[in-house]
């Protein structure tokens, strides 16, 4: 039960943390800006739809603390690549 | 009428609302958790941290001071709870719940003093970003006596340990330097900037 609360809440992160990078880069482009935005929303609401989040679970602010931090790392890495492959095209 | 009757009298008042107003009932219910209000204020400093060019010069410590001031929130809340340990609103009150019980002590709000450390830190280095992160706190902190959780005077405390801890924090200016351009070197190192 808390391992599934915990990879729903590193897929949260990872793509919120994915979308701010992408706002948070963008300079001059909307179109990545937009991305981002699109994306931080569609991830706020598949997490707070798909189940309800005000119920009692065994998960401590340390171990949230500690998923945040990996998905923001994988969410770094993942912009690294998508920008990689833009350049390249 | 001392500050303790005072305390719950604002408490029944405030939590008097739940449940009569359906919308009310939804922004709060989505905020009130452990998750939003965190996750919404790290990501702004998320933000901050990559948005360098566009955002002042220097910006980019209120990652580390975040961070250490949140560690300190949390040890003064675990040392706090060791002496003082107050029942929730619902064991002594008839209390309109919205949320689940929880089982630790009450007094101070754990999750204002997160969400007033995360916006404090954000409002020191961005003013504009720092008024909507504080705003956004206020109501999670509202939020906890709406639904039925917390009385007022540990969300005030749990406030005041927030921003105490990261005036405190910020204090260190040579360390949080340091702190700021070690993991800038590290992100650098492993080729991670933008």
């Amino acid at each position: 039960m808390e391992i599934y609360y915990l990879v729903d809440y590193f897929l949260f992160t990872f793509f919120a943390n994915l979308g701010v990078i992408q706002m948070s880069i963008a300079k001059n482009s909307s179109l990545r800006f937009n991305l981002g935005l699109i994306i931080i929303v569609l991830s706020y609401f598949w997490f707070f739809s798909s189940k309800d989040r005000n119920i009692p679970t065994i998960v401590e602010g340390a171990q949230l603390f500690v998923v945040f931090g990996g998905a923001a790392f994988f969410a770094i890495l993942a912009a690294k690549i998508f920008a990689f492959s833009i350049k390249k095209k | 009428m001392n500050w303790l009757s005072l305390d719950k009298n604002l408490f029944l008042f405030i939590n008097g609302f739940a449940g009569n107003t359906p919308l009310l009932d939804f922004l709060v219910q989505l905020v009130v958790n452990e998750y939003f209000v965190p996750v919404t204020l790290t990501l702004v400093i998320v933000y901050i941290w990559f948005g360098r060019g566009k955002l002042n010069k220097g910006s980019r410590q209120v990652l580390p001071i975040a961070a250490l001031s949140v560690g300190l929130v949390n040890l003064l809340i675990a040392f706090s709870n060791q002496f003082i340990i107050r029942t929730r609103p619902f064991d002594e009150l008839v209390t309109n719940m919205l949320f689940y019980k929880p089982t630790d002590p009450s007094f101070p709000s754990n999750a204002a003093a997160v969400g007033f450390a995360l916006a404090v830190s954000i409002l020191l280095v961005n003013r504009k970003l720092g008024v909507y992160s504080l705003a956004l706190a206020a109501f999670y902190g509202v939020s906890r006596v709406y639904v039925g959780v917390h009385f007022p005077s540990d969300v005030i405390v749990g406030v005041l340990i927030g921003i105490i801890s990261v005036l405190f924090v910020s204090n260190f200016k040579r360390s949080i330097r340091l702190l700021t351009s070690k993991i800038e070197d590290f992100q650098s190192r492993l080729n991670l900037e933008f």
